[in-house]
């Protein structure tokens, strides 16, 4: 019966590519000097977008510690959603904040590197926030009790302590930045192209999906090759967010706020227009209920989901090979992943929100795995090994170990799941047949003059966002406090 | 023993319950067509034409009423993904109209469908509409030149191409990447069609001191001019229009550029593989009408393409400018060339 969910996950996670393929005809592996060219560049500008975001997202997560030490309830309705902002506000809303705020903009690859920075830094530090309060909190007690100083600490133990881990959050960010489209495009100028461009390409101006089918496999290729070798530490630990010297630094905060601060000033002020546009629009108001209701029921069912597979792939997780494979894996390129759900079912309502439910988690689920699911799980493998050796059952392994002590987590990645299915609309676009949710009505506004009303849309997309992953969060919390009790 | 078996086959029929149950979902709808099945015409257009606020549901609502049927409008988002959207329709998703193309990417959807032939009714095609704008299987339903748009009292309005070089247009456009917008294409095939391909590529290439930024979409490079980032930008003659009837200002202006301007002009199309294909052909006239090309300017912002309508409205106030007729179909040959022509520039 495992081996049999086991193939369920990979059937299910691989789909995206399976129907890709199915409709590419094929694969056509036509490939030139330029498209190596590409590859290389898509490579360089990720690893440096990664690795910049993990060093400050690194500080911004001591703040985040001090903060919800010293501020907690700063820390849980302004700080941790701050963290999240930029990663669910659309890029284009992303890249117009952020070249008003900062003026003069770095255009190039500097820009291209700070936009990815500030889209990554907040779910960065959230990430290694966790594993710093749950790898960390005892070495450094006893650092501190030999007197050793913040920087003995940490490049004498502690960084290699959560290396690791430190290495799979910024393979998280990687994967993102791998597959970035409108920032290259717009800050970088057009000499800097990226995978997700020439895929795009192939797709748009040649129509040749069996090109582009082929690159969206050498982009999960060169992502799966990566992970496998990156080491994977495996450490029991407790989890403690106990105040420590080391662990902690009022610095952090602003640096933790920065993104945040940028969109919101950037796309602040124009609320008059934006309500002046809605009160002409008399349709779109009887319209948006119902929008607002299909957006919940994608970010829901998206969260629902997206925490049935973390609790499946949990399940199946310690199986060697198959353990490799989920956390190698990464999705495919939107285009490529919306256009393989298109062909399922009529066009209509109902399809098109399940057309974007198992598609915003099949994307969002393997990122999040890597995020900070898989640590979580790791953590308590030496449990596991255990109870297995006890004479555990799988079912009784999962029910008394896996499942209470990853539920807060699962929630907790199944409510960034829900609240980036909010705010999607790369996908959503592809695979719905009208402007069923909130974030396609703002995508349709932009294109039809209405900025402001779209930036004022955005708003109440955040704010339904948050409550979201409120909700999801909370659950986890009070019933992770139940089930460990 | 035993338990435990059933135990382990309770959590796996658990997990696997929910992907099981939307798979069937799925399969029953698709199997069903239920959600649509009633709709006597499918109609497949891009994003703000479809939207409420958009000329798709006034026209399909005064259409639907007249001829007592039911229409179903597909919004494909980006106009530009029209034709990717018609190549992965399933079976159950068979379309009728095909609205938004334009004349850079209808030879395009020749290459992926085939397009029943029109018989064009009796109009008085607009004036100014180009005479080639006419095609035997796509039928014109607006247009309108293209032409930089600037805020008045923000800079001196250029009027020729060769004028966005001055230096006072340092780091003021916003453009549009060809390879992701058809306005983008559109401008690099101005240029290269008034200029030739290699001193266009050679004057693009002096242009990049003036480029502020080049965008994936119109909407991003209009947005950053909006917002103040860009003080030019690429976009429509009739984009004024928008800002003094929806927001009542005047100071939105678009550049005269004495040498002419491209035009971009909107087509209706009916796959051959039509299931009503005789209500489509209606449809596709009924788009031609005066009262109803009314709605679509009003809507769309775009000029029509039946004489006379703009008169008495803000669209007859726009400024009359020469048309530059160009080819596109060599240019559209060599896109490809031309297009890593254009990465290599590096703009």
């Amino acid at each position: 019966m495992r081996r049999a969910l086991g193939l369920l996950v990979i059937i299910i996670i691989f789909s995206p590519y399976a129907l890709s393929f199915f409709h590419g005809q094929g694969l056509s592996f036509d490939i030139s000097y330029n498209d190596i060219n590409v590859f290389a560049f898509t490579l360089l500008q990720a690893f440096l977008s990664s690795l910049a975001s993990l060093v400050l997202g690194f500080i911004a997560a001591l703040g985040l510690i001090y903060s919800a030490n010293r501020y907690p309830v700063f820390y849980k309705w302004i700080l941790r959603p701050s963290c999240l902002l930029p990663n669910v506000v659309p890029v284009i809303m992303v890249i117009l904040a952020s070249l008003k705020v900062i003026d003069p903009f770095p255009f190039g690859f500097t820009g291209i590197l700070l936009l990815h920075t500030l889209m990554n830094l907040g779910i960065v530090a959230l990430s290694i926030q966790k594993i710093v309060s749950n790898k960390l909190s005892g070495l450094s007690e006893v650092s501190a009790l030999f007197g050793a100083s913040r920087a003995q600490f940490l490049f004498r133990g502690g960084l290699q302590t959560i290396f690791g881990d430190l290495a799979m959050v910024g393979l998280f960010v990687f994967a993102i930045c791998y597959s970035s489209f409108a920032i290259p495009l717009v800050v970088g100028g057009s000499q800097f192209t990226t995978i997700e461009v020439l895929i795009f390409e192939q797709i748009r101006l040649e129509g040749d999906w069996a090109k582009a089918s082929f690159l969206a496999l050498l982009q999960a290729i060169s992502i799966f090759v990566l992970c496998y070798f990156i080491p994977q530490k495996i450490e029991a630990t407790k989890e403690s967010f106990r105040r420590n010297q080391y662990l902690s630094s009022r610095i952090g905060i602003p640096i933790a706020l920065i993104p945040a601060l940028i969109i919101i000033i950037g796309l602040f002020g124009s609320f008059s227009m934006g309500m002046k546009q809605f009160l002409r629009l008399d349709l779109l108001r009887a319209e948006l209920p119902g929008q607002i209701l299909n957006s919940l029921v994608v970010a829901i069912g998206t969260g629902l989901f997206s925490f049935l597979l973390f609790n499946l792939i949990a399940f199946v997780f310690y199986r060697g090979t198959l353990k490799k494979i989920i956390l190698s894996y990464a999705a495919p390129s939107t285009v490529i992943c919306g256009f393989a759900f298109l062909i399922f079912g009529p066009q209509g309502e109902v399809s098109s929100l399940i057309r974007m439910i198992l598609g915003i988690s099949l994307i969002s689920v393997p990122a999040l795995i890597r995020l900070q699911f898989a640590n979580t799980i790791y953590s308590l493998e030496r449990q596991r090994e255990v109870a297995v050796l006890l004479g555990a059952s799988d079912a009784e392994v999962f029910k008394r170990i896996i499942f209470p002590q990853s539920f807060f987590s699962a929630c907790f990645l199944s409510g960034i799941a829900s609240f980036w299915a909010w705010g999607d609309f790369a996908l959503s676009s592809i695979v719905a047949d009208r402007s069923h949710t909130v974030a396609l009505v703002i995508q349709a506004l932009m294109t039809s003059y209405r900025l402001e009303l779209a930036v004022l849309l955005l708003w109440l997309l955040l704010i339904c966002g948050i409550l979201t992953f409120a909700l999801f969060s909370g659950i986890g919390y009070v019933y992770h406090k139940k089930l460990i009790s | 023993m035993v338990m435990e078996k059933q135990k382990t086959s309770t959590f796996a029929i658990l997990f696997a319950l929910l992907p099981i149950s939307l798979g069937l979902l799925i399969y029953w709808t698709s199997e069903s067509g239920s959600e649509n099945s009633n709709a006597d015409l499918t109609i497949i257009s891009y994003g703000s034409f479809v939207s409420s606020w958009g000329p798709g549901p006034a026209v399909g609502k005064i259409f639907e009423k007249e001829y007592g049927v039911k229409l179903q409008w597909i919004n494909a988002g980006d106009a530009g993904l029209i034709i990717e959207r018609l190549r992965f329709q399933n079976a159950n998703q068979s379309v009728d109209v095909v609205l938004g193309l334009d004349q850079l990417t209808i030879d395009g959807a020749r290459e992926v469908l085939e397009w029943r032939n029109f018989s064009y009714p009796e109009i008085l095609w607009h004036k100014r509409l180009p005479k080639d704008a006419l095609q035997r299987d796509f039928v014109p339903f607006d247009w309108g030149p293209l032409a930089f748009v600037y805020k008045k009292g923000q800079l001196d309005p250029p009027k020729s191409l060769e004028e966005l070089l001055s230096k006072k247009y340092q780091g003021t456009i916003s453009l549009q990447d060809p390879r992701t917008s058809t306005p983008g294409l559109q401008f690099l095939y101005w240029i290269l069609s008034e200029k030739g391909i290699d001193a266009g590529f050679s004057f693009l290439g002096n242009l990049s001191e003036s480029i502020h930024s080049i965008s994936t979409s119109w909407s991003t490079s209009y947005g950053l001019f909006k917002r103040g980032q860009a003080k030019l930008t690429f976009s429509y003659l009739t984009s004024p229009i928008y800002h003094m009837i929806e927001e009542e200002s005047g100071d939105y202006r678009a550049a005269i550029f004495e040498d002419g301007h491209p035009y971009q002009v909107e087509y209706v199309g009916i796959p051959e593989k039509c299931k009503n294909c005789d209500l489509a052909e209606a449809f596709v006239n009924f788009l031609l009408r005066p009262e109803i090309q009314k709605i679509i300017m009003a809507k769309n912002y775009m000029l029509p393409v039946v004489d006379q309508i703009e008169q008495g409205t803000e669209f007859a106030n726009i400024p009359k400018v020469r048309l530059i007729p160009f080819s596109a179909q060599s240019l559209t040959r060599d896109r490809r060339s031309l297009l890593e022509r254009w990465k290599k520039l590096g703009l």
